[in-house]
């Protein structure tokens, strides 16, 4: 415990104190307080005609109110005068009522605000989600709850005397659309909400979408790649794909042709009668490296200049140097963009058509401009993930500094698709977490309206923590990261937390150190990290297993353990994996890109990497890269050690 | 139309009895030295004179072309009416023509070179989007043999289109085109029986006006009214046949076994009226039974009150295309309502798909009736070739009761002087006044 004090000095304050100090207020300020036990002939007020979410919202103060404190408050509908009030979303009775104030302005969709006297509490903001957040901000900021994970919520015993500070706060969330796509997440839409998550995005399945208790589903994005929903197949219409090194090319449609514009925009206009109001339609490129050639698409893509008049870019993020030098490629997207947007607009000015700028298309276009009603889904993907996007130690994020301004300056309203997850690699440790916080504020400072954040494949690395400090920061951009994950790993990890907090901070400083400037896509020395850490990492995570009480925490443990794990295992994996990989890219032999092993070391290694196996096994970690099943990794390392068919690795 | 104001002024000069051998010669003389229609080429450029590299927008006429595979290129020589296509490979395509759906077509092109060379048809539907089949391959891709091929070939248009372009497609080689035609086959009168003129033995024979085939032989059921220059089918099973000699001439086979686009579209265009009583199918029939390979034309009228014009075409029981215009019975109440004791005028236009498509246009109407397709079963294979003669009237027991006043089938989409059935519809029934015998 004294360990425990000396490591988590922010830990203790935020959990314990802050609570204390919200709750055992100084005499002196007890008369501008209510007590908790005040409450207890108190009743919860919804308005007659509530609208599901308000319910739900009545409902889950009710169940998380009673759980901290002990009482237990009604529900009522009718009109009730004698008695405190908590009001729960707008109704006939809190306008009549000494907080009828409240409701004498327009709520922003997702804004919440809490007001709290002596008489009455109201809890209420913008529909059909802003009352559900104000729950939750109320039961996390005055009872100290927590959602840690869909499993977990971290409910204090609160006593029954302590204060209530009388408080008249609101709250706009600066994304209006946030969407952390991780499965912990996605498979519960209720602890989503709890998360303040307001979408499952159309891609998902009914059963991850935000029902209406939830608030329904929030429109804007994401947009995935979609081919820009063009239809006719290569195999019929070659012409209308782009022209590449002189050949049609499947890989991207070609945009400046007439066929193109004119297929899109019929299929669109023949359904827009299935568009609920506010619905934005994706037109996305594909996940490719493809740029068109033809003297159309040079002629848009270098926006009325001649060739001479296009500036040179030497080093451009995320596109080779030759595909822009007619000028920005995305000039060409946002031109096919505004057609088709402008299409649907003379019919259904209410819809929005977005699209992204994404690897060739990440620079922004140098004249043209998105339509009023065209929305841009900036991703992040080339930028290193070591530094944050407004530190001046990474070139590659100044030029994406420059890209944001530039779209800032071409579209009024920017999505942003950024990225908690290394797609090469899930299992391995991912040292982002200390840029995330400058990341997001950039977001907000460039006129970021929404973000959608992927995440890893579902138990891998830091998952639950992950899940906990994203959703948070997503949802309040200025929050410090440390302390809420120091929250989270005192909560979730309890006496296990000290070793797992020197782990983080172990392959971060590492990784800094070290200088790598990686993007997303790295293996681990491509951060700086290789197995020596993971040792270290193997032996702090003995120690957490040791700290660790209850078999709960034993397994809560030992599955973050497998980052450590997986790190000290990299020369096999290496070998096993990714030599192959660039024997085959850079068409040399494998001998050349694996690093030597004594027969010892393999041996080692082969019983770590067994371990590792069925650690990952054990705790649902079934994909170990993106698309890439466990099994896969095993096969390779099984090949490696040259394994025959049925002898266990 | 000097042709038909001649022929109208013989039909004025005498009546059938008197002059009826007289007529029938000047007639088969008038039919036969009509000169072949020339099908209108629908190709808005067929001398190449406006071939342009496709910009930003598609072109409203002339061709476009389109790299594919660089180096390529199209050159046009105006004084010779040739397109050069170099490939690389390039497509030049034919600006977006309106074609008529379900309908066959014919394309015609003379190339020489040394690519590869083939030809597509993509079609498209009123709002822009592929109808289906979108692509048609007219001619598959292949070296082009030395000298100039004579290509031509036919298909049949998809139900859903209402814009098609001609593609025509080279690679690795050059391909000299010229003289591109894409036209809808003339067709021609196959038969033409007319009260009003049926031959010097009306009561038992009834004449052919095109001298194409032999006279059609009057059943005992049927009567001769001169007086009303009608035919009437009084009695179940009454009806008019033809000599099973000629019966080839009016065997349609389909696309089913004659292959996409090689069915036989024909168009059935009758005068009559109800009587009394109930009418079954079989106005015209070329049907020994019901159960047999097939077609009929059906002026029905039902025991619950309906009428209708019926379509029919039998491989065998299972495999039929049944249609209603503009009902079925069993599948809904609509009705023709021309049991009025009138004779109506109907156009009857099978498409050759063998699929449930045509169209049906009754007294000078340009637009067709509904069609409700039976729901059971669908001509989906097989030949509806028979050695049954032609009939009038009826096939079986039942059959047509009521009057008739004329009877043609043509061959082909595409009646005199290239009319559509829609537009035959109008000039045939002439606002009331039909043009009768040799019109």
């Amino acid at each position: 415990m004294q360990h425990y004090k000396r490591r988590f000095p922010i830990v203790r304050h935020s959990v314990f104190l802050v609570i204390v100090a919200i709750f055992a207020a100084p005499l002196s300020a007890r008369q501008s307080s209510l007590s908790i036990d005040a409450l207890r002939d108190w009743a919860i007020r919804v308005s007659s005609t509530p609208i599901p979410s308000e319910t739900y919202a009545a409902q889950e103060f009710q169940h998380y109110f009673h759980r901290a404190t002990g009482i237990v408050l009604p529900i009522h509908k009718s009109p009730e005068k004698a008695g405190g009030h908590i009001f729960i979303g707008p109704s006939t009775a809190l306008r009549d009522s000494s907080l009828g104030f409240t409701m004498e302005r327009q709520y922003a969709l997702e804004e919440l605000r809490i007001v709290i006297t002596a008489k009455n509490i109201a809890i209420l903001g913008g529909r059909p989600r802003g009352t559900l957040y104000g729950v939750y901000t109320f039961l996390e900021d005055y009872l100290g709850i927590r959602f840690l994970t869909a499993e977990v919520t971290h409910v204090p015993l609160v006593p029954v005397t302590n204060l209530l500070r009388k408080v008249d706060r609101s709250y706009n969330p600066p994304f209006a659309y946030r969407h952390y796509a991780k499965n912990e997440i996605s498979k519960d839409p209720a602890f989503a909400a709890r998360r303040r998550q307001n979408t499952a995005s159309r891609y998902a399945p009914q059963n991850q979408r935000m029902g209406p208790h939830l608030g329904g589903e929030a429109h804007g994005g994401v947009f995935l790649h979609n081919n820009f929903l063009f239809q006719l197949p290569f195999r019929d219409h070659p012409e209308c794909y782009a022209l590449i090194d002189g050949q049609r090319s499947p890989l991207q449609p070609c945009l400046t042709h007439p066929l193109v514009h004119r297929t899109v925009a019929a299929q669109l206009l023949q359904n827009l009668d299935g568009f609920s109001q506010g619905t934005t339609i994706p037109l996305a490129q594909n996940d490719n490296g493809g740029v068109c050639s033809c003297t159309r698409c040079i002629t848009v893509q270098r926006e009325g200049d001649g060739p001479e008049d296009i500036p040179v870019a030497t080093n451009p993020l995320g596109v080779d140097p030759q595909k822009v030098r007619n000028g920005p490629p995305s000039a060409v997207i946002l031109d096919f963009v505004n057609r088709v947007a402008a299409d649907i607009a003379e019919k259904r000015p209410d819809l929005w058509v977005g699209t992204e700028a994404y690897a060739f298309s990440m620079m922004p276009p140098r004249k043209t401009k998105a339509l009023p009603n065209v929305k841009v889904q900036v991703a992040t993907y080339h930028c290193s993930i070591l530094y944050g996007l407004n530190d001046a130690r990474s070139p590659d994020n100044v030029e994406f500094g420059n890209y944001l301004a530039g779209w800032r300056k071409a579209c009024d309203h920017l999505l942003i698709w950024h990225y908690d997850m290394n797609p090469r690699e899930y299992w391995l440790p991912f040292p982002n977490l200390r840029a995330q916080p400058d990341n997001l504020r950039t977001f907000v400072r460039s006129n970021g309206r929404g973000i959608f954040m992927q995440g890893c494949a579902e138990n891998t690395e830091l998952s639950d923590l992950r899940v906990y400090v994203m959703t948070a920061l997503i949802w309040d951009p200025s929050r410090e990261i440390d302390p809420l994950i120091d929250e989270f790993l005192a909560l979730y990890y309890q006496q296990a937390a000290p070793p797992i907090r020197r782990w983080i901070d172990l392959f971060h400083e590492q990784a800094l150190a070290s200088g790598k400037m990686s993007n997303i896509n790295s293996p681990a020395r491509g951060y700086g990290l290789d197995a020596a850490l993971g040792e270290k990492g193997v032996r702090l995570f003995g120690e957490a297993m040791t700290l660790a009480k209850t078999p709960e925490l034993k397994r809560r443990v030992e599955k973050i353990s497998v980052t450590a794990l997986r790190l000290a295992v990299e020369p096999v994996w290496w070998n096993a994996i990714e030599a192959p990989r660039r024997a085959r890219i850079l068409k040399t032999t494998l001998a050349e890109q694996q690093v030597l092993l004594t027969a010892e070391e393999r041996q080692r290694y082969r019983t770590m990497v067994r371990e590792l196996f069925a650690l990952a096994a054990k705790h649902g970690m079934a994909m170990y890269y993106e698309g890439g099943k466990l099994e896969r990794a095993r096969n390779a390392i099984r090949t490696y050690y040259g394994l025959p068919n049925r002898e266990p690795l | 139309m000097s042709l038909f104001n001649r022929t109208r002024a013989v039909h004025l000069a005498g009546g059938p009895s008197e002059n009826g051998f007289l007529v029938t010669l000047l007639v088969v003389a008038c039919l036969s030295s009509q000169p072949a229609a020339s099908a209108e080429n629908l190709l808005t450029d067929p001398t190449f004179g406006n071939v342009s590299d496709l910009q930003h927008g598609l072109p409203d006429h002339g061709w476009c072309w389109q790299r594919i595979q660089t180096p390529c290129k199209v050159t046009t020589s105006r004084h010779q009416h040739v397109a050069t296509l170099h490939g690389g490979k390039v497509f030049l395509d034919s600006a977006p023509l309106p074609l008529a759906p379900s309908t066959k077509h014919e394309f015609r092109l003379q190339v020489s070179g040394t690519a590869t060379f083939s030809v597509e048809l993509l079609a498209w539907t009123a709002s822009g989007l592929p109808a289906q089949p979108h692509r048609v391959i007219l001619q598959k891709a292949a070296p082009l043999p030395p000298g100039t091929l004579d290509l031509r070939t036919s298909f049949r248009s998809p139900a859903d289109m209402s814009l098609g372009q001609i593609r025509l497609i080279a690679s690795q080689g050059t391909a000299v085109v010229r003289a591109p035609s894409l036209s809808i086959p003339i067709g021609t009168l196959l038969l033409s029986l007319d009260a009003a003129q049926p031959g010097p033995r009306p009561a038992t024979h009834w004449q052919d006006l095109t001298g194409q085939n032999r006279d059609l032989t009057v059943g005992e059921q049927v009567r001769y009214a001169a007086d009303r220059q009608s035919y009437v089918f009084a009695a179940a099973g009454a009806r008019c046949c033809g000599a099973l000699e000629d019966a080839p001439a009016f065997d349609f086979e389909t696309d089913t076994a004659a292959g996409a686009g090689h069915g036989d579209a024909f168009t059935v265009v009758f005068y009559a009226k109800l009587t009394d009583g109930h009418s079954g199918p079989g106005i015209v029939n070329k049907l020994a039974t019901a159960e047999q390979r097939g077609w009929a034309v059906g002026l029905v009228f039902d025991q619950f009150g309906l009428d209708r014009v019926t379509t029919f075409q039998q491989s065998n029981r299972e495999l039929r295309t049944i249609n209603g215009f503009p009902g079925l019975a069993g599948q809904t109440d609509a009705r023709l309502n021309v049991r009025d004791g009138d004779f109506h005028c109907f156009i009857v236009h099978f498409t050759g798909s063998g699929q449930r498509d045509g169209s049906v246009y009754i007294d000078g109407s340009t637009k067709s009736l509904a069609l409700v397709g039976w729901p059971f079963g669908n001509l989906s294979s097989g030949t509806i070739r028979n050695t049954t003669p032609l009939c009038i009237g009826a096939f079986g027991e039942r059959g047509f009761r009521g009057e008739i006043g004329f009877v043609e089938i043509w061959s082909g989409t595409r009646l005199t002087q290239g009319m559509t059935p829609a537009a035959y519809s109008r000039y045939r029934y002439r606002r009331g006044v039909p043009r009768r015998g040799t019109h």
